[in-house]
């Protein structure tokens, strides 16, 4: 049985060598991963806990069976979240589920956007924390999934774009989009 | 039952097994061998769109509407299959390893200027011209589809027939017009004996009974070199 001191030294690749060698070794992906990838999901849908779980054993068996199609070019956590996001869009397809998100965004995310140069003007965050949660949780998943990656995962535009096999320059289109939206729907409930 | 506990269960139970590399490269080239392909039909298409534009007996007509010269312009066929074929080369590259990087407008822009340049490298081999014969020959529906695109250029009464062969014998030949009357041609011996049935052709002359038909020029339907090279070029006819 492979110990957590096993897992805790080991990079991303090195656990992908390891996993063809011993198969329990995908449990120290399992350690890693499950936290971050479901509050990923849970800022994406309003699946259910148990939903949320069902996902994430598909993804990492899928990781598990498709390691060998991991590209050492990219970015491990980018190919595990782009595994996640394809699982939530046919999770999604599948059970007709509307993806509205369930949680709320933090303030690390919320207080980015409030500083955030496009908008001209200053953003009280401790006035406005629910009205931008409500300008989030309104955008389509296209924006949403972005803004997610880019402030809350703290994902780059290339990363962004690995994950969600999108050109970088269509990611930084859809980033802009995105804020535009939410700083629209903020203006438009400020008066 | 935590995720980590259904997980052991089925690599246990071997249920999940990884997939090998040889899986995933093959799965890459193929969508990369289907973009080349879809690019070489690409251009296929494009060299026949060339042929036919540029041979298009329209430009012979100045008492056509101009929505009929469109009609008979426009090589329907071929465009579709030119974006069909487009659509393709993106879809596949897309779903290369790496095809995702790039811009999208860009991949498209790509496939059309290879279909582009494959198209005239294919029109310089005469290629082009066996596979419309081909298709005009073999590919049901295509047929229908030239003939009832080109009824606008016929027009007995101002001297202009335009159809297929179906029967030689001596030096008349039986030509099934475009609006499926069946036209007795007679014409320059030298001429009519190297016309074979299934050959397109347009023909300049004048009605010289019902249903028959003395032609001045025999041409093939696309292309304004005349069969017999004695004759002069190609007059303009008009009503």
């Amino acid at each position: 049985m492979v110990n957590v001191s096993d897992c805790e030294q080991r990079s991303d690749q090195e656990l992908k060598t390891l996993i063809l060698q011993d198969s329990a070794f995908l449990l120290c992906l399992v350690d890693r991963y499950e936290a971050k990838l479901t509050r990923y999901i849970r800022r994406l849908s309003n699946f259910s806990q148990e939903d949320i779980e069902d996902i994430l054993q598909e993804v990492f068996l899928t990781v598990y069976q498709n390691i060998n199609d991991y590209d050492d070019r990219l970015k491990f956590s980018s190919w595990i979240y782009r595994i996640t996001h394809n699982k939530v869009i046919d999770f999604f397809r599948k059970h007709k589920k509307r993806l509205i998100p369930i949680d709320d965004f933090d303030d690390s995310l919320l207080s980015k956007l409030a500083v955030d140069p496009d908008y001209g003007h200053k953003i009280d965050l401790e006035l406005d924390r629910v009205k931008l949660n409500m300008a989030i949780k309104q955008l389509d998943l296209k924006y949403r999934e972005v803004i997610a990656l880019y402030y809350f995962e703290s994902k780059s535009y290339d990363e962004i774009s690995d994950i969600l096999k999108k050109p970088a320059g269509t990611v930084a289109t859809l980033l802009n989009r995105a804020k535009k939206k939410i700083f629209e729907y903020y203006k438009q409930y400020d008066h | 039952m935590t995720i980590k506990d259904t997980i052991i269960n089925k690599l246990h139970q071997s249920e999940v097994e990884p997939r090998t590399k040889w899986y995933f490269a093959a799965k890459n080239i193929v969508f990369w061998v289907l973009f080349v392909f879809s690019v070489l039909i690409g251009g296929m298409a494009m060299s026949i769109v060339f042929h036919l534009s540029l041979m298009n007996p329209v430009h012979e007509l100045s008492d056509v509407s101009w929505w009929h010269r469109l009609i008979m312009f426009v090589p329907v066929f071929w465009l579709g299959l030119l974006s069909v074929f487009v659509i393709s080369a993106f879809f596949n590259v897309t779903h290369t390893k790496i095809g995702y990087k790039y811009n999208h407008y860009l991949i498209v822009v790509i496939s059309i200027l290879a279909s582009f340049v494959l198209g005239f490298v294919f029109m310089l081999g005469g290629i082009n011209k066996i596979i419309e014969q081909k298709t005009f020959d073999h590919v049901p529906g295509y047929r229908q589809l030239q003939v009832q695109q080109y009824h606008g250029w016929m027009n007995p009464e101002a001297g202009r027939l335009i159809g297929v062969v179906e029967t030689r014998s001596g030096e008349v030949i039986e030509l099934r017009a475009v609006d499926r009357s069946l036209w007795s041609v007679g014409g320059d011996p030298a001429v009519v004996a190297i016309i074979q049935p299934g050959m397109r052709l347009k023909i300049f002359g004048r009605m010289s009974g019902d249903h028959m038909f003395d032609a001045q020029i025999i041409s093939p339907w696309f292309g304004g070199r005349m069969l017999d090279e004695r004759k002069s070029p190609l007059p303009r006819i008009t009503k």
